[in-house]
């Protein structure tokens, strides 16, 4: 190589690193360890910067939030969500008692209602992010009956149900003592680890690039994701969970998925989730 | 200099350093010329969505549905910014190690597209006005 390329490469590196230093400090988000507050301080005025006008509660809407029409067929599109015949079913498996005669209430607190609001969460004493999923099927083990699969249509609408015992109050949660940090910590270095052949971090996609169009696409900020999960989508016609669009995008950039509940997915769920803490929890969503 | 509003500051700045710096660069000898059948074929890749699927972040001529997470290239000065065509298809194949931190797919390095399609999107792109 000659000598004039390999310099002018190298200014032209240094001049990129320069720019990109001042418009992406998304990058410094993810690769310093300041803890989840500061953590969660800094994503929010990151994204407040982005788009100055839009309120927190906004981002429930992900990318509809930047679209006057496409908002417009959502509020046409949520009038009958058919994500609500997945609720009306896990109502009744919910409702349903077990032989025993207990029921899924009596495994939470409060029957349930505003539990999933802290959910998923670091169960001190198993040491793991615990999901919904998780103590959905633990209730049943507790009361003799056999743990659901994951991804089944029943334990879908079983967390979905569970969840919208939450609805209208702000997500909250936790991430406090030193395992959990751990396990936030390693959600946050998966959200931004560069994977697959395309070579693409989450965070490249809901982070640097929220908001902008990825062919037809809007691409959603990571605030506000977690609280619409399970989600009712044109695209599955059917409620999902949020652990499930993860696989999705792992194989839009050519990675290999997780299983579901996988230790690196429940950590994912657990640092997005805490990301979106604040905004209120309305689940089925709708999206297309 | 109208075009160059659409541009970031980004492009604007490694434009200018790739202007200052570019005079004296050696010219790639050994490409065979372009011809009409190499641009419309580096035009289908560059548009399917299972090859290069440009479209998904820039904007093409005469592409729908383009995204916009890139600079728009049906305006961007391409021939200034990479010289010759030897440049630009080393940038598709690696422009992380032309520009760090770049969010653009490798697809030489990472084996998206093979090195001829590389060439053929090459020419397409060499071909925009
Ligand atoms: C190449 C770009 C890209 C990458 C990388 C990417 N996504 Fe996505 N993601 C999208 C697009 C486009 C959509 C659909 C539009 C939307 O709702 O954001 C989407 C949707 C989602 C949604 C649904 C949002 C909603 O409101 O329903 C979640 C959750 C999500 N992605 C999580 C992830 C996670 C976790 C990763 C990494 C493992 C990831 N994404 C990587 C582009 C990407
Ligand atoms: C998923 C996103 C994505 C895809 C797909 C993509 N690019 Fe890019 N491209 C970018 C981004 C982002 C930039 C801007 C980099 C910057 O200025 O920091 C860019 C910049 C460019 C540039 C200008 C470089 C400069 O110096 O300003 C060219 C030329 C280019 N891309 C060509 C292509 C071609 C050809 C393809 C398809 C074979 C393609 N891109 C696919 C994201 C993408």
């Amino acid at each position: 190589m000659k000598k004039t390329t390999v310099i002018a490469i190298l200014t032209l590196g240094t001049v990129a690193f320069g720019v990109q230093a001042q418009t992406i400090n998304w990058w410094d988000l993810g690769n310093t360890k300041v803890g989840p507050q500061r953590t969660l301080k800094e994503f929010h005025e990151y994204f407040k910067e982005q788009f100055p006008k839009m309120s927190l509660q906004q981002y429930a809407l992900g990318s509809y939030a930047f679209n006057k029409g496409l908002y417009q067929q959502y509020q046409e599109a949520i009038q009958f969500n058919p994500g609500d015949l997945t609720l009306s079913q896990g109502k009744k498996l919910w409702d349903t008692k077990f032989p025993d005669g207990k029921s899924y209430a009596s495994c939470f607190p409060n029957g349930g209602k505003g539990v999933a609001a802290s959910y998923p969460y670091y169960d001190a004493k198993t040491h793991e992010v615990t999901t919904a999923a998780m103590s959905i099927n633990a209730c049943r083990v507790q009361n003799h009956l056999k743990p659901l699969r994951y991804g089944s249509s029943s334990l879908i609408a079983l967390q979905t149900y569970f969840t919208s015992l939450s609805n209208g109050m702000p997500v909250d949660v936790k991430v406090q003592g030193p395992g959990a940090i751990k396990a936030f910590e390693e959600g946050k270095a998966y959200y931004f680890m560069r994977r697959g052949q395309l070579n693409f971090s989450c965070a490249t996609c809901h982070v640097a690039y929220a908001g902008k169009y990825l062919r037809a696409q809007i691409i959603s900020p990571l605030l506000g994701q977690s609280a619409h999960y399970p989600t009712y989508r044109a695209a599955w016609g059917a409620v999902n969970t949020f652990q499930k669009r993860f696989i999705g995008c792992d194989k839009k950039v050519g990675a290999k998925p997780e299983k579901l509940q996988s230790v690196d997915y429940r950590n994912l769920d657990y640092f997005m989730s805490y990301i979106s803490n604040g905004i209120k929890i309305n689940v089925p969503g709708y999206r297309p | 200099m109208i075009k160059f509003r659409a541009l970031g500051w980004g492009q604007v700045l490694a434009l200018g350093c790739l202007t200052v710096m570019g005079t004296g660069l050696a010219v790639a000898a050994g490409i065979p010329p372009i011809n009409a059948a190499n641009i419309a074929a580096g035009r289908t890749i560059a548009f399917n969505k299972a090859q290069g699927n440009c479209l998904a972040c820039h904007v093409l001529p005469g592409g729908v549905q383009a995204g916009n997470v890139g600079p728009n290239l049906s305006e961007l000065p391409i021939h200034v910014i990479f010289k010759n065509r030897e440049k630009l298809a080393k940038f598709i194949y690696d422009p992380e190690k032309v520009i760090p931190h770049i969010n653009m797919p490798r697809f030489g390095k990472d084996k998206v597209l093979t090195n001829h399609q590389i060439g053929l999107v090459t020419d397409y792109l060499w071909s925009l006005k």
